[in-house]
């Protein structure tokens, strides 16, 4: 079970309000490439990074098998003097996710349970950027 | 019929010192898997600096040893934290790129150096409390 693909999946939702790349949304995974980076000037709406899980590990019973996944997606913007809107893409990301694990699109399983903590600040490599962070707890049972 | 009495002042500081006990047991294993996964070498791109090569971690190992400053400023925090809800011991890491390293930014996968005490050594980390608590 892909939990990336889950969430990217589910991302769709919020599509409008971010950068776009190379004719799409601009959600990347792990991290966001080099020339969409050094843009001049960088790119003004956020862009999202679904990052590698955490942990992943067995969730199992006697009778079913699953994984139990943690996983951050942050998102970044170019400072401009106030981070509402980022604020306010990640508080909609988390409500995506936050104790809805039937919206959720699991190949080969299902989401028992969805559970988001954040946002919260993110560090950045680039001064120009405003970063924030959300840690995304899925457990998905196989069918 | 014969009077109960409990002391539970008492037994509150005695379960304090209990979980303080294991806590500090915990800390000093912790401590010392930290700064062992930070010496582990890294795979990722090799740069050359000062006429010395030095092999950075890849994404998703732990940060690779250079000067040895992510290594010094990685310890347990001698200060056990007391709340209304729990007692707690920290592993802190003080760098200024501490956490860029373990969680990741735009343009760096995560090199998680913390997160593994709980992913690779958490029985290891149990059983320490368990004998710090019985000792």
């Amino acid at each position: 079970m892909n939990s990336t693909a889950t969430i990217f999946a589910r991302l769709a939702a919020v599509a409008s309000s971010l950068a776009t790349y190379e004719g799409a949304s601009a959600i990347f995974d792990e991290t966001a490439p080099d020339d969409f980076l050094i843009q001049d000037p960088r790119p003004e709406k956020p862009f999202i990074v679904i990052a590698a899980p955490s942990s992943d590990v067995a969730l199992e019973t006697f009778t079913e098998r699953g994984r139990m996944i943690v996983q951050d997606v942050r998102a970044y913007q170019r400072r401009t003097g106030s981070a509402a809107e980022l604020d306010a893409l990640m508080r909609a990301v988390r409500d995506l996710f936050h104790n809805a694990p039937e919206t959720l699109a699991v190949a080969g399983g299902v989401c028992d349970v969805a559970r988001v903590t954040g946002p919260v600040q993110s560090p950045t490599s680039d001064e120009a950027y405003l970063g924030r962070r959300i840690t995304i707890r899925l457990d998905f049972r196989n069918t | 019929m014969g009077d109960v009495n409990v002391d539970i002042a008492a037994n509150l500081r005695l379960a304090d010192e209990v979980l303080e006990r294991g806590i500090r047991r915990v800390l000093g294993v912790a401590e010392a898997r930290v700064k062992e996964v930070l010496q582990r070498p890294g795979s990722g791109k090799v740069y050359r600096r000062g006429g010395v090569d030095h092999q950075a971690s890849a994404a998703g190992e732990p940060p690779a040893e250079d000067i040895g400053n992510l290594i010094a400023a990685t310890n347990a925090n001698p200060d056990i934290i007391r709340t209304a809800e729990a007692v707690e011991g920290e592993i802190e890491s003080k760098t200024t790129y501490s956490e860029a390293l373990e969680k990741g930014t735009e343009r760096m996968a995560a090199r998680q150096f913390l997160e593994r005490l709980n992913t690779e050594f958490g029985d290891e980390l149990r059983e320490a409390f368990r004998e710090g608590v019985e000792e």
